[in-house]
């Protein structure tokens, strides 16, 4: 018995050569339909998933966590309002206008690839999304960018993908380091100087200098920091504050220029 | 002829269906995907000449490449020439037990 036969080689050539006539033409129209045919049940289904997960979790743990989240939260409110009083004194003598606020357009998740971290949601080039505008979720967290644009959908490349780098900072300490996806929804911090001193629950945000992202998009917090004699930079592991299952709606930022693509 | 397209037809919907399941309702759940698993086990245990491994392959490639950021057909080819090259090692090298209840198409 052959395995290789002639007809099977011939088939191979025939679905290469058709192939490369649908990603010649039509590749982004193809998966458009496909997606709009299947959106309403992967929608469903994935808020299914998102409820059931979410209540299948330990309540008490929970709320004790919630709780403790709130005290911290409380006292961080107390010290911003002595800072926001002195920035809007500092302001007014300066002259500065407000913050630029972001352009955003809301789109509602629809799926998550399997074997890797990307996101598929519900708007697309028809709403004005284009390659390369960051998606973020409430509190201005970041979650990705969208790395692929079709009439009605688009894709969206989570900051744990796999070797995605993203320069950040951490405020506290000045720091300036590489966020490094590591997959599987984790994230790695890499080139972090030595002569720094890294702090467990330190807060990392995006830095402008990427020119990928608007500086001062929260990532997460520092964990496991590790200082090792024989390598050149510390690393440490980075806690996400979003939870894929309890997010169902993202923000897409419209940003003027995409310096890296 | 048509019991083979009727059979062929009925694999597509049935992994579809799964497939739209594994990366809505179960990516909440498990990174393991059930039908990657399927698609080795009925490619490893089933007859040299049978043929559900390579369209349950091929089938897995092109929804993976349709709901992934890839080129439209390069998982799927990629799945499809792996598929026939697992057989043609187990076929010539490899003596391992094949199951004849495996369906065939």
């Amino acid at each position: 018995m052959k395995i290789f036969t002639k007809k099977r080689i011939m088939v191979l050539c025939l679905l290469a050569f058709s192939f490369l006539l649908i990603n010649a033409f039509f590749k982004n129209s193809l998966k458009n339909f496909v997606y709009s045919k299947s959106e309403s049940l992967m929608a469903s289904l994935w808020n299914n998933g998102a409820n059931q997960s979410f209540s299948g979790k330990n309540q008490e743990e929970l709320n004790k966590k919630l709780i403790e989240e709130n005290q911290k939260l409380l006292s961080d409110l107390a010290d911003f309002q002595k800072i926001k009083e002195e920035n809007n004194f500092l302001r007014n003598s300066l002259d500065l206008g407000l913050e630029k606020n972001f352009d955003l357009m809301i789109g509602r998740i629809i799926s998550k690839d399997i074997l890797s971290d990307f996101l598929l949601i519900n708007i697309g080039s028809n709403s004005g999304v284009k390659k390369g505008f960051p998606v973020i979720i409430s509190g201005k967290v970041l979650l990705g960018k969208v790395i692929d644009v079709y009439p009605s959908y688009s894709r969206v490349m989570l900051i744990t993908q796999k070797n995605n780098l993203i320069d950040v900072e951490i405020p506290d300490s000045e720091i300036f380091a590489l966020s490094k996806g590591a997959g599987g929804l984790n994230l790695a911090l890499d080139m972090v100087a030595r002569d720094k001193e890294l702090k467990n629950s330190s807060l990392i945000v995006t830095s402008a200098l990427g020119g990928n992202y608007p500086a001062g998009l929260l990532m997460g917090k520092v964990r496991n920091a590790k200082k090792i004699d024989n390598e050149a930079y510390q690393t440490a592991e980075i806690e996400k504050v979003f939870d894929l299952n309890a997010i169902n709606n993202v923000f897409v930022i419209k940003i003027a220029e995409i310096y890296n693509d | 002829m048509i019991k083979e397209i009727v059979k062929t037809l009925a694999l597509f919907i049935g992994m579809y269906y799964l497939f739209i399941f594994e990366s809505s309702y179960l990516s909440f759940f498990t990174f393991f995907s059930f039908l990657l698993l399927f698609v080795l086990v009925v490619n490893l245990l089933e007859e040299p000449q049978g043929r559900l491994g390579l369209f349950s392959a091929f089938f897995f490639g092109l929804l993976l490449d349709i709901y992934s950021a890839h080129y439209i057909g390069l998982i799927a080819l990629s799945f499809l020439i792996s598929s026939l090259l697992l057989k043609f090692i187990l076929f010539k090298y490899v003596r391992i037990p094949s199951f004849s209840w495996i369906p065939k198409i």
